[in-house]
């Protein structure tokens, strides 16, 4: 097996009594873009700052194309470009200075700064300013020119595109494609679902503490929920749809019904094929209602795990 | 590292200057106000009081017929007690503080090993005490020029460099409990509590000989009265190893820690 860009093994920390992350294994490829999707207080920034080696884990490890982040954190962080979550340095310094002064302490090379200042531009960050003058938007600008100017081989980006335009986030976007084009790996961590929809392949959910799934973001799209409306001949089977395994949300009006589906559809084709059905249009619910799903019900990550939209089973 | 240093010291430039201005300026108007004093007066005045009492306050009956004990016992006696809290506000700032708003992150993910930061820190410490003193020294010159008081460029330089141990030593301390405790208002709160209680138990074993044993246990029993004596090679060897010592200890703390967001 190929030495894997980032590797989460059984991680595991705990500060004091409160388990932040609980053995969350992870595996990232070279060249991969990873979204790392969760809600505030989930483990993201936990997970991330136990690859950067900024956290010992209380069991488990992390590793950077093979470099254990606690034992070798300068060798991680020769190869990381990072975005922390909440990215301030010294207000005096301007967004030039400060480029300047990460690029001495990484002995990046003149051609490196060149392009920190073309990231700069196209992002239309101020470097002139002061970091202090900056609005937040301004900032976290001048945040990722800091994370991606010396073409690192893994970016790891801690809520990116917070306080960022829209623009900018399509803007982002296309850096993080350029960057993945280029070779690089990219692990994102993110409670914005489109983001990660347009820029990762695979994705990983985390909730309280523990990953709940990891998957292809195609694939977690197919086990989506799926919106269905059935138009029957005769009269709706109520009883039969309301026993629908993974059905919610039923609503009848005359001979249309209308419901949410999770996971395998062959109990309702099934169902179908014992009525004439006059029409029928079953449509994908979006990335963010699939997450939700994840988070509906907070008491039972495991059988989330499991069984992936099992939740909604349990509301038919 | 010289661009941590570099850095870390430019970061607290103008801190450095107002600190260097504030005690200049209080130098210069002691060694003005010695000017104005009546030298056989007040050592007359100052006979009537017990001569430990004065002792305990930096001071001794003929301190007022010269610049340099009236120095010592007006300014200098109490000067580390105000300079200490210079390299304690560095250190509590630079890693405690910078953790605590989110800034050491960028420092902390740089492919630098972590000893550097709080080594750079010691270092940046030592550059900002010399400038500090550097400024003292000339803004107390100024003002013996231009009073004409009798207190040579050698005794000045003197106490300059004699106040760098004891302050470096606090700070050190403060770099050890920084790089271990993540709120900096404990840091400087702790550090800057044991200079004070230093200072108090050096006053206090001075008016009560009894408590003369303690008096090692005190980094102003140590510091002395470099103006006045000289420096004192025990005792700044003493500070100085204390001061490696603590920031020898902030390095491992510091490796050994987590980085809280």
């Amino acid at each position: 097996m190929t030495t894997a860009a980032i590797e989460v093994a059984g991680l595991t920390k705990r500060f004091g009594e409160t388990r932040a992350i609980d053995g969350i294994d992870l595996r990232v490829e070279e060249g991969e873009a990873f979204g790392f999707l969760g809600p505030n207080g989930a483990g993201k920034t936990t997970t991330i700052r136990a690859i950067l080696g900024l956290l010992k884990p209380t069991s488990g490890r992390t590793s950077v194309h093979g470099h254990d982040s606690w034992s070798k954190p300068v060798e991680v962080h020769r190869l990381v470009g990072t975005l922390p979550g909440n990215f301030r340095y010294d207000d005096t310094l301007t967004g030039r200075q400060l480029l300047l002064h990460v690029a001495r302490l990484r002995g990046a090379s003149a051609d490196d700064i060149a392009h920190g200042e073309q990231l700069a531009d196209r992002l239309h960050a101020d470097l002139t300013r002061p970091l202090g003058d900056l609005s937040r938007g301004n900032h976290q600008k001048i945040g990722l020119v800091q994370a991606m100017f010396h073409r690192p081989k893994v970016l790891l980006l801690d809520e990116p595109t917070s306080g960022l335009d829209p623009l900018m986030q399509d803007l982002f976007i296309d850096l993080v494609h350029e960057a993945r084009d280029g070779g690089a790996t990219v692990f994102l961590s993110s409670h914005n679902l489109t983001e990660v929809e347009r820029t990762c392949r695979r994705v990983a959910i985390i909730r309280g503490g523990k990953v709940v799934t990891t998957d292809e973001v195609s694939e977690l799209a197919d086990r989506a929920l799926r919106h269905v409306r059935v138009a029957f001949d005769d009269d709706v089977p109520r009883g039969e749809l309301e026993q629908l395994p993974g059905a919610t949300d039923l609503a009848i009006r005359g001979k249309q019904a209308t419901f949410r589906i999770a996971g395998e559809l062959d109990a309702l084709t099934a169902l179908l094929s014992r009525h004439h059905v006059h029409d029928l249009v079953v449509e994908h619910a979006s990335l963010d209602e699939l997450f939700r799903s994840f988070y509906e019900n907070e008491s039972e990550p495991a059988a989330v795990s499991a069984t992936p939209g099992g939740e909604a089973r349990t509301d038919a | 590292m010289p661009e941590l240093v570099r850095h870390l010291h430019r970061r607290r430039l103008r801190s450095t200057i107002i600190w260097g201005l504030s005690i200049a300026l209080t130098s210069a108007l002691m060694a003005a106000a010695f000017t104005a004093i009546d030298p056989a007066a007040m050592e007359s005045l100052t006979k009537t009081v017990d001569p430990k009492l004065l002792e305990a306050f930096g001071s001794t009956p003929e301190s007022f017929s010269s610049a340099d004990g009236f120095m010592a016992g007006k300014l200098l006696s109490y000067m580390p007690l105000i300079l200490g809290f210079f390299p304690i506000l560095m250190a509590s700032r630079g890693i405690a503080g910078a953790e605590a708003d989110g800034s050491l992150d960028v420092l902390v993910t740089q492919p630098i090993p972590r000893w550097q930061i709080p080594a750079s820190l010691f270092i940046a410490s030592v550059i900002g005490l010399v400038e500090i003193l550097v400024i003292y020294v000339v803004g107390t010159e100024l003002a013996v020029v231009l009073t004409g008081i009798d207190l040579s460029l050698g005794k000045v330089v003197t106490s300059a460099i004699g106040l760098i141990p004891i302050s470096l030593a606090f700070g050190a301390l403060a770099l050890m409990l920084s790089a271990r405790v993540r709120k900096p208002g404990e840091v400087t709160g702790i550090a800057g509590g044991v200079l004070v209680a230093s200072y108090l138990l050096n006053t206090i074993v001075l008016i009560l000989p009894d408590l003369d044993d303690l008096k090692i246990l005190t980094a102003f029993h140590w510091y002395g009265s470099p103006i006045e004596r000289g420096l004192d090679g025990t005792g700044t060897a003493v500070l100085l190893v204390a001061a490696a010592l603590f920031a020898a200890a902030s390095i491992p703390l510091f490796n050994r820690r987590d980085i809280l967001a």
